[in-house]
């Protein structure tokens, strides 16, 4: 080491570098909206989309037939008497700069009443991820030497006898990233799909819950956080109103809406969330969710 | 000795312990503190994200470096499309900065984008050339000529002519 090594090294160890408040805060931000778990571990080896293809194909030929056939494809996780979700490995890819594992989940209702709406959840899940990976490829079709990364994960959240919740994550970097948490909904008692909108009677929950997020936004900002609302930050649509199906679900009974990142707040601020007190909607509630 | 769960208690620990050398390689790239930040969040949301890739526990810290690194340089382009913005904050640093030209942390910050980080990884984390240059993807002999590039400008800087 010579002479300057030394005393660039003296001067770094002298430097009292610390993390500025707000840089903490919005670490700890970011750590608070993560998942209680991180996603599994990615199975298996690269797998050729040609072998991915034809997994597939069996798999929709041959449905449940072979648990076997199952067992050595994907996880079965066995969630209740009702309903259940398979993995189905719908793509894999890897090279240096880029790197994808979808993983989509399948939803099978041993009950006929529950059938209609399994599917409905399954087209739309099969949608999203298709879409999601026709982006990573055309992406990297344009911008080949540009690091990208698509991971595409879900939980079952809730299957009790009443209802099942299913989240399904998103999470795609290229350039900047994008999360995503897509969550379904089947009133088992009714065998439907739920949405936001399907939980009230009229339209005049949304004034309501977009209130008492735009107050808990503004409490939250007093302690350092920071929201797209008012007029501070002018170049981002700022948050107004909750669209009438923003994503929801319920946690310990109570009503949690969940926003993508950037949607109501930087990204630095995560995937936001607020849990609403029960008085803010109990009367525009349908009398059977009462 | 049992093999730690890798849940999200371990990993906030882990960023907890390295949050400063986090923020202080995202702003030595991006010299701006909202982006540094926005890195940071960035990084760990990927990091989080496939955590099941890391192979070596005790690798983490480099392992989320490097993460850091490709989130940091993937804002740093986008940002490249406002040039004007940035070369405003530039000079309005410089403008503060005067009494303070004599610190190591303002002479690192007036190098060019392409050694600060080199300068910041091996002066402040310690790290070796081999580390450096799989956190920020350059050769080996890339890290080293922009170390050895830095270190006479900043010597210069500080006196050490």
């Amino acid at each position: 080491m010579n002479d300057a090594d030394k005393k660039i090294r003296k001067l770094a160890r002298k430097d009292d570098f610390s993390l500025p408040p707000d840089a903490d805060k919005s670490i700890e931000s970011m750590l608070d909206s993560l998942a209680e778990q991180p996603p599994r571990r990615m199975r298996g080896a690269r797998i050729a989309a040609a072998a991915v293809l034809a997994a597939l194909m069996l798999f929709v030929l041959l449905p449940n037939i072979d648990a076997g056939i199952a067992h050595a494809m994907s996880e079965v996780p066995v969630l209740g008497e009702i309903v259940r979700v398979i993995t189905f490995r719908d793509y894999s890819y890897s090279d240096e700069l880029h790197e994808a594992e979808v993983e989509r989940p399948l939803i099978e209702a041993e009950n006929d009443r529950l059938a209609d709406s399994a599917q409905d959840i399954n087209a739309e899940v099969k949608a999203l991820t298709q879409e999601a990976i026709d982006s990573f490829e055309a992406d990297m079709r344009t911008d080949g030497k540009s690091p990208s990364l698509l991971l595409v994960d879900y939980e079952v959240t809730e299957n009790s006898e009443e209802w099942f919740t299913l989240r399904l994550t998103v999470y795609r970097a290229a350039g900047s990233s994008m999360t995503e948490d897509r969550y379904y909904h089947i009133d088992k008692r009714t065998g439907k799909c739920v949405k936001l909108s399907d939980l009230f009677e009229d339209e005049d929950y949304i004034d309501a819950i977009s209130a008492d997020i735009l107050s808990q936004m503004e409490r939250s900002e007093q302690e350092g956080e920071t929201f797209f609302t008012g007029d501070r930050l002018v170049s981002k649509e700022n948050f107004k109103r909750i669209d009438a199906d923003e994503d929801f679900y319920f946690e310990d009974g109570r009503l949690v809406i969940a926003f993508d990142k950037y949607e109501v707040a930087p990204g630095s601020m995560g995937c936001p969330s607020f849990t609403i007190d029960r008085a803010v909607y109990e009367r525009y509630l349908k009398e059977e969710y009462r | 000795m049992a093999k730690e769960v890798r849940d999200k208690e371990w990993f906030c620990n882990k960023i907890d312990e390295y949050k400063l050398d986090l923020y202080r390689l995202a702003l030595s790239i991006l010299k701006n503190d909202e982006d540094a930040k926005d890195a940071v969040a960035e990084a760990i949301c990927r990091a989080y994200a496939r955590l099941a890739s890391l192979k070596d526990d005790d690798k983490f810290k480099p392992w989320i470096m490097r993460i850091l690194a490709n989130a940091s340089y993937d804002i740093l382009r986008k940002n490249r499309n406002v040039t004007s913005m940035e070369e405003g904050f530039e000079a309005a640093a410089e403008a503060e900065n005067i009494e303070l030209r004599l610190s190591l942390r303002t002479e690192i910050m007036r190098l060019g984008s392409d050694y600060r980080a080199v300068v910041v990884l091996f002066y402040y984390d310690d790290m070796s050339v081999r580390e450096i240059s799989n956190v920020l993807h350059i050769s080996q002999n890339a890290v080293k000529t922009r170390l050895c590039r830095a270190r006479a400008m900043l010597a210069q800087r500080l006196g050490e002519t």
